[in-house]
């Protein structure tokens, strides 16, 4: 459990986490709640992850949903690299805001950027700029009238079954009507779904379920409840 | 620009050109069928998002950075952008049409011209050493055949909008004269695009359009299709 010491971020705040996991290693990395970032007056919300995995090693990555309150700014990143044999499985989440106090897309800025890279190359990378004043996000091909969103991406080196863990995603959401939602294959050793929810509970409820979906395949172990709540 | 430089771009940038444009929606086609976009100002919306959300921030960036490429002779870089590229489209169908468009580009472009930059780099693409994306490989011809800058990111945004719009005409009951109203009312988005373009290097790509990603992702899972994206 990565344990935010202020509950939450603000202006000025640079937090780097760095992660070594050494061969064959198992780690589930989650957070306890959902990471806030406040309202920023000046310089934005910095949160930086690296993480390394060494040969054969295996990584759940599963941080609760970002929620940016009213002008935050926040800049996050995170570096995966992995080894020969390594296998991740890594989410990502996001709010429109502090929607129970009726704040939606209300943010100054969010600039995020996930990268995974195997043997030193690119596999994935997803660099997201969102200025809802410049372009608003509840616009149709955007997020439309989606309040949360959130993906599910998985890496293995050496790991033969993507189009029968594409198929798996695919069932899974058919049994979830009320959110939208799509998987697709990467151009090598990866897989992502991306989920669009109106609540969090759809989010979160989604994530689960490709988490254990992935989990299952491409880590070989069954699905396990985190007990947070 | 040069009468000849002018030609080669009309040439280029055509709907005739054989890059393969016709064969592809960009997710339109989902979004037809769900009913998500049903007349001309829901494809004006989606041309926008497509344009702001991916076509810019991605493709034209890549475009100007392979320019640039080009003009230094460096094709270490050029290789490499292309590569980052392939990590930057994690939906198959859109990075499969992407390759494609470029792949034909560059086959036509060594058909016509000798060039010792686009034989190297069309020489990596055939080997399938390199992906050959269409922004990258429009924009080492556009240098190679003296297209300034700007113009290339314009010619490269207007293909990519009557690409989207030829598919509209198809999809939906919408006249020639209601498409050629979407074309031109982007004109001056794509103008403006194409200069905020000009500052920006390949650390400043991004995108942010999920629902079309999504849209695109669940393409492949519809039951008929007229396009291969």
């Amino acid at each position: 459990m990565l344990l935010n010491p202020t509950g939450g971020l603000v202006g000025g705040d640079h937090l780097t986490t760095r992660i070594f996991q050494g061969a064959r290693t198992r780690v589930c990395l989650t957070t306890p709640s959902s990471t806030r970032v406040y309202r920023t007056a000046r310089d934005p919300a910095v949160q930086e992850t690296f993480i390394q995995l060494n040969e054969g090693a295996t990584l759940e990555y599963l941080p609760d949903h970002v929620i940016p309150h009213a002008a935050a700014a926040f800049r996050q990143s995170l570096r995966v690299e992995m080894a020969p044999g390594s296998r991740a499985v890594i989410c990502d989440a996001l709010a429109a805001g502090r929607l129970a106090h009726g704040e939606r897309w209300k943010f100054r800025e969010i600039d995020s950027r996930t990268e995974v890279f195997m043997r030193g190359r690119p596999l994935f990378i997803n660099r997201t700029k969102i200025n809802p004043e410049a372009c608003p996000p509840q616009q149709l091909g955007i997020m439309g009238e989606f309040n949360y969103m959130g993906s599910v991406a998985a890496f293995a080196d050496g790991f033969e079954g993507w189009e029968k863990l594409a198929a798996s995603m695919n069932e899974a959401l058919v049994r979830l009507p009320e959110i939208t939602a799509g998987v697709s294959l990467m151009a090598c050793d990866g897989c992502l779904a991306r989920v669009l929810t109106h609540s969090a509970f759809d989010l979160t409820h989604a994530i689960r379920v490709l988490w254990g979906v992935a989990r299952e395949e491409v880590l070989e172990l069954r699905p396990f409840d985190l007990r947070k709540y | 620009m040069n009468t000849s430089s002018f030609l080669s771009l009309l040439q280029f940038a055509d709907g005739l050109f054989p890059a393969g444009a016709y064969a592809h929606s960009f997710g339109l086609e989902t979004c037809v069928q769900t009913g998500a976009v049903r007349s001309a100002a829901g494809v004006d919306a989606f041309l926008r998002v497509l344009l702001e959300g991916s076509s810019a921030p991605t493709d034209s960036i890549a475009a100007l950075c392979a320019w640039r490429a080009s003009n230094g002779n460096d094709l270490d870089s050029c290789l490499s952008l292309d590569e980052t590229l392939d990590a930057m489209k994690p939906v198959s169908e859109l990075r499969d049409a992407s390759r494609q468009m470029g792949r034909q580009t560059l086959r036509v472009a060594t058909h016509l011209i000798s060039d010792p930059f686009l034989k190297a780099f069309s020489g990596a693409v055939e080997s399938s050493a390199a992906p050959g994306h269409h922004a990258v490989a429009f924009g080492v011809v556009g240098n190679m055949l003296g297209w300034p800058p700007e113009e290339t990111v314009c010619a490269f945004l207007y293909s990519a909008s009557a690409a989207l719009v030829g598919a509209a005409l198809r999809l939906l009951s919408l006249g020639q004269l209601a498409g050629q109203r979407i074309l031109w009312n982007a004109g001056p988005l794509i103008a403006r695009l194409a200069r905020e373009a000009q500052e920006k290097d390949r650390a400043d790509m991004w995108s942010f359009a999920p629902a079309q990603e999504i849209a695109a992702m669940r393409h492949a899972t519809l039951d008929a299709r007229l396009f291969r994206s």
